[in-house]
């Protein structure tokens, strides 16, 4: 075939191929594929996929024409008209108040964290262990010492009073935990021979210390010997409902 | 969003013209996905067709993908016995299940070609424009747009022989 055929052919493919072919350019075409089947094929897809394109232009029309009324009253119209508004409404809702997606993201324990807990965990197991002690000692308390190295008469009947055990110029305060009950507490600061150097007597429920003025720091500084410490609850009976279990050594820096 | 009614007529006809004969239950489903996938890509649409054209391309979309899902499922396809109903001189039922098969390998060969080749395409065979009213839309030579025209028809005729061994 001469090359003038081919491009001539190529030309009038590309014409056709875009449906831009006068009838007499169309006979021609198919003069110039003549027997070839490659030639005969293409002109055949070419025809096929037009023919398609028609269709599918002539469907395009009739889907896009205005609504009719006949489809508007038909149930099947309307319930997807529903769904349609429904999904509208969504995307409009969402466009208004755009969801959110919140992450939480769990922090990385740090190794200040992680030292953290292992002390907690040790405290804990720790506290367990003197509490199983503690039991073990009073169940087995035939004749060996107790947890109170006192005679019974001397037991404090109530709470244990722990007391502030050392004070000095710029800290010259005793202080305690509050009783549950208390009305009044008497704090007394002893000598060796339990005599009473120093005493306050409070009456208000909630006072749990007792601030030592320059005088008071004065005078426990001049006392020679040692110095012990007792506070004692009373109810409004007058009766005891808590107190330190013996005098306890206090220190004057 | 009152611009996308023609959602709604395009399901409920494309439903009947390509012989899925879905349920309604399965066109409110493509409904509400054509609304989905749509709204987000608003911004993309370019303007330059209309937008129903635009719009169409996403419920044939929707729809096929839901009949092939159904019909996967069902393993059954039925053949619309009305379709007569709706063309007149229409081929029997089967020759026209055919085309209307063919029809969707056309359009899923039109959306792979890039939106300004489909463009011109759809311009020049689905809407019978002229090479000149095209080159004026495109602001483009005219035979710029008959040689984009021709290589994107070629490049669909290619691709389907080779997938389905003739056009």
């Amino acid at each position: 075939m001469a090359v003038h055929d081919n491009r001539e052919f190529g030309q009038l493919f590309a014409a056709f191929t875009n449906a831009d072919v006068t009838d007499a350019e169309r006979v021609r075409l198919s003069e110039l594929a003549g027997q070839d089947i490659g030639r005969r094929g293409a002109i055949a897809e070419v025809e096929a996929i037009h023919e398609l394109l028609a269709v599918e232009a002539s469907m395009r029309c009739e889907i896009m024409r205005p609504v009719e009324g006949a489809e508007e009253a038909d149930e099947s119209f309307g319930r997807i008209a529903k769904a349609a508004a429904r999904a509208g409404e969504k995307m409009r809702a969402n466009m208004l108040h755009p969801t959110t997606i919140r992450t939480f993201v769990q922090p990385k324990p740090s190794a200040d964290a992680g030292r953290l807990r292992a002390w907690l965990y040790g405290a804990a197991v720790a506290a367990v262990l003197m509490i199983a002690v503690a039991i073990g000692m009073l169940l087995n308390n035939n004749g060996a010492p107790g947890l109170s190295g006192g005679k019974p008469g001397d037991e404090v009947l109530g709470e244990y009073i722990s007391v502030t055990t050392q004070i000095t110029d710029n800290s010259r305060e005793l202080s305690w935990f509050e009783v549950k009950g208390a009305a009044s507490y008497e704090v007394s600061i002893l000598d060796a021979s339990k005599a009473v150097v120093l005493g306050k007597t409070e009456s208000r429920r909630r006072f749990t210390n007792w601030h030592l003025s320059t005088s008071d720091m004065t005078l426990l500084r001049e006392h020679q010997g040692a110095l012990f410490v007792t506070v004692v609850a009373r109810n409004r009976a007058g009766e005891t409902v808590g107190a330190t279990r013996e005098p306890e050594r206090l220190e004057v820096k | 969003m009152r611009r996308l009614g023609c959602v709604v007529r395009f399901v409920y006809r494309l439903n009947r013209s390509m012989g899925y004969n879905m349920p309604t239950e399965g066109l409110e489903d493509v409904a509400q996905q054509v609304y989905l996938a749509v709204w987000p890509r608003l911004p993309d649409y370019a303007g330059t067709s209309a937008l129903e054209t635009w719009v169409y391309g996403f419920c044939r979309n929707c729809l096929r993908a839901e009949f092939r899902r159904r019909a996967s499922r069902l393993r059954v396809v039925q053949i619309d016995d009305n379709l007569q109903d709706h063309t007149v001189d229409a081929p029997p039922p089967e020759e026209r299940a055919v085309q209307m098969e063919s029809l969707d390998l056309v359009h899923e060969e039109l959306e792979q070609l890039t939106d300004g080749d489909r463009e011109i395409v759809e311009l020049r065979h689905l809407q019978d424009r002229s090479f000149e009213q095209i080159a004026r839309q495109k602001n483009l030579s005219p035979s710029t747009i008959k040689d984009r025209c021709y290589r994107a028809v070629d490049k669909i005729r290619m691709r389907m022989k080779r997938r389905y061994g003739c056009a």
